[in-house]
């Protein structure tokens, strides 16, 4: 069978910067997979600038950002195969594929999973209706209008108020479509603040709170949609009836973290973030199979993206020099957090959380201690759920638990 | 004057400004690098933006080259921008820095940011 120190399924962002920093680590074969044609993942289609402000100091578009791995990759010396689908991945680390020229396998001695995540369906929301064309997810419409130049329609509302719901918004605005309004079910939007104010307020799309499509009409394609208010249990106010003409309804509601393989596999899953359950050294439950990016929990930042890629390859390094067994101390979050990443950190090294809280504050301070001793204390003028928040613990002390609060 | 809350777009960390007059010059507090301090000094006076979109190329491996300005731009040019770049067609291949577009009157120059090979 054919061989490899490291196989990292995956070529978008946390793929590309876990191959380059994997073989600057000095890991010998190093095999990335990708199932698209072309590397690069989501960022090729995302032609919005933004991208690598903290890594490389300056705002590039996706595929810009892209380009730039892609050769770093070349360079470092990893191998790429595109046109790879990954089906089957094994607890022994045997990593099979299908490309054009058939069925592969190859075992690896470490594998690291950087799938990247998926976009929520129609399905998954059950909104009542017909089954009309012109309802599209936004990433979809983003595909479709950005890498194959095609229109949609001339009124669009969009559903649900997360970032490329946002970002798609102002592109479907330029494009000389009419976005009636992003309608969001819960009281506070899930996309980022710099988002709604250049994609929704410098076009003056309205952005409607509590609000959410009870509806969906039309025979062959969309025709309107039934818009209603919610309470705070998200249950339809009588009597807040909208209707609204549209010929494109647009969904943002949520990504899913693509886990498949990792399930297949026996690795044992994090219900809240929908990734894998890894410690402190984004290794899995599975040894010798580590997590990273968008496929372990949905990020903000792609630098932050490309960033834990790099993490995981150092981690996957240092298993293959078989010096990654360190003691771990669990990590706790107290109300109002809804979930940290990782769950272990080891101990004596530093230690990495990314974090979400679950509802909007102001002024409001996170603190993580351990044994009653503060080690990280940040003053947070503004949390939003939209925003990840990364704290750094500079040496994990051996102790009984490091928790995580909110106050 | 009274201070105004503004959340930079320069990047995505989205820092939360405090913006306001005093002395006859514009204060800005709360960003985390100097082009949120510049955003947070003209966002009230002449905000701009980068603008980003894409234009049709002809024997590409793709149908469109995606484009940046190489500095934002007057937020009122942005739609006319666009809808004048409707017409506009280039010739594979574009190399990611190709200069795909000027418009002098606005201070816009559009980049090519995506490779695109010919087909």
């Amino acid at each position: 069978m054919e061989k490899a120190d490291l196989v990292i399924i995956g070529g978008g962002p946390a793929g590309l910067a876990a191959a380059v920093r994997a073989r600057e680590a000095g890991v010998g074969r190093v095999l990335l997979l990708e199932r698209n044609p072309i590397l690069g993942g989501i960022l090729n289609q995302c032609i919005h600038d933004g991208f690598g402000v903290i890594r490389f100091g300056s705002a590039m578009s996706g595929p810009e950002y892209a380009a730039r791995f892609v050769d770093m990759a070349k360079d470092a010396g990893a191998e790429a195969v595109t046109g790879a689908m990954v089906v089957g991945l094994s607890p022994e680390r045997t990593v099979t594929y299908i490309t054009p020229q058939g069925l592969f396998e190859v075992q690896a001695k470490a594998v690291i999973l950087s799938t990247g995540c998926r976009e929520r369906t129609r399905g998954a929301l059950g909104v009542p209706g017909n089954r009309p064309a012109g309802v599209y997810t936004a990433g979809v419409v983003q595909y479709l209008m950005n890498m194959r130049n095609l229109s949609f329609g001339r009124n669009v509302v969009i559903m649900g108020s997360g970032d490329i719901g946002l970002i798609m918004a102002r592109r479907m605005t330029l494009e000389g479509a009419k976005v009636h309004c992003v309608l969001e079910k819960l009281p506070f939007c899930s996309g980022l603040p710099r988002n709604v104010r250049q994609c929704l307020e410098d076009f003056d799309i309205p952005l409607c709170l509590a609000e959410t499509v009870k509806e969906i009409h039309g025979d062959d394609h969309i025709t309107h949609v039934v818009t209603a208010k919610v309470d705070e249990k998200g249950r339809f106010i009588p009597g807040s009836e909208r209707t609204i003409p549209c010929d494109v309804l647009v969904l943002s509601v949520g990504l899913i973290p693509e886990n498949e393989l990792a399930k297949a596999c026996g690795i044992e899953m994090d219900p809240v973030t929908g990734g894998a359950l890894v410690d402190g050294h984004l290794m899995t439950g599975v040894p010798g199979i580590f997590s990273c990016g968008n496929g372990l929990h949905v990020h903000d930042l792609v630098d932050l993206v490309s960033e834990e890629g790099e993490r995981a390859a150092e981690q996957a390094a240092a298993y293959l020099r078989g010096a990654i067994e360190k003691p771990m101390v669990p990590v706790t979050v107290s109300g109002g957090i809804r979930y940290v990443l990782p769950r272990r950190l080891a101990v004596g090294e530093e230690g990495y959380l990314s974090l979400r809280v679950t509802l909007p504050g102001r002024d409001q301070k996170l603190t993580v201690t351990a044994g009653g001793s503060v080690l990280v204390s940040k003053r947070m003028k503004r949390c939003m759920p939209s925003e990840m928040i990364r704290l750094k613990v500079k040496n994990v002390p051996d102790c009984q638990k490091v928790e995580v609060s909110l106050s | 004057m009274k201070k105004m809350e503004l959340t930079c777009v320069v990047c995505p960390n989205g820092c939360l400004l405090t913006v306001w007059q005093e002395d006859g010059e514009t204060k800005v507090e709360g960003a985390a690098c100097k082009n949120g301090v510049a955003y947070g000094e003209t966002e009230l006076t002449d905000p701009r933006r980068v603008l980003t979109t894409s234009v049709a190329v002809k024997g590409g491996t793709l149908p469109l080259v995606s484009v940046r300005s190489t500095s934002p731009v007057p937020k009122k040019d942005l739609l006319p921008a666009v809808a004048a770049l409707r017409n506009l067609t280039v010739g594979a291949p574009v190399r990611i820095g190709d200069v795909i577009y000027e418009d002098p009157t606005i201070g816009l120059v559009l980049k090519a940011s995506r490779n695109v090979d010919k087909a």
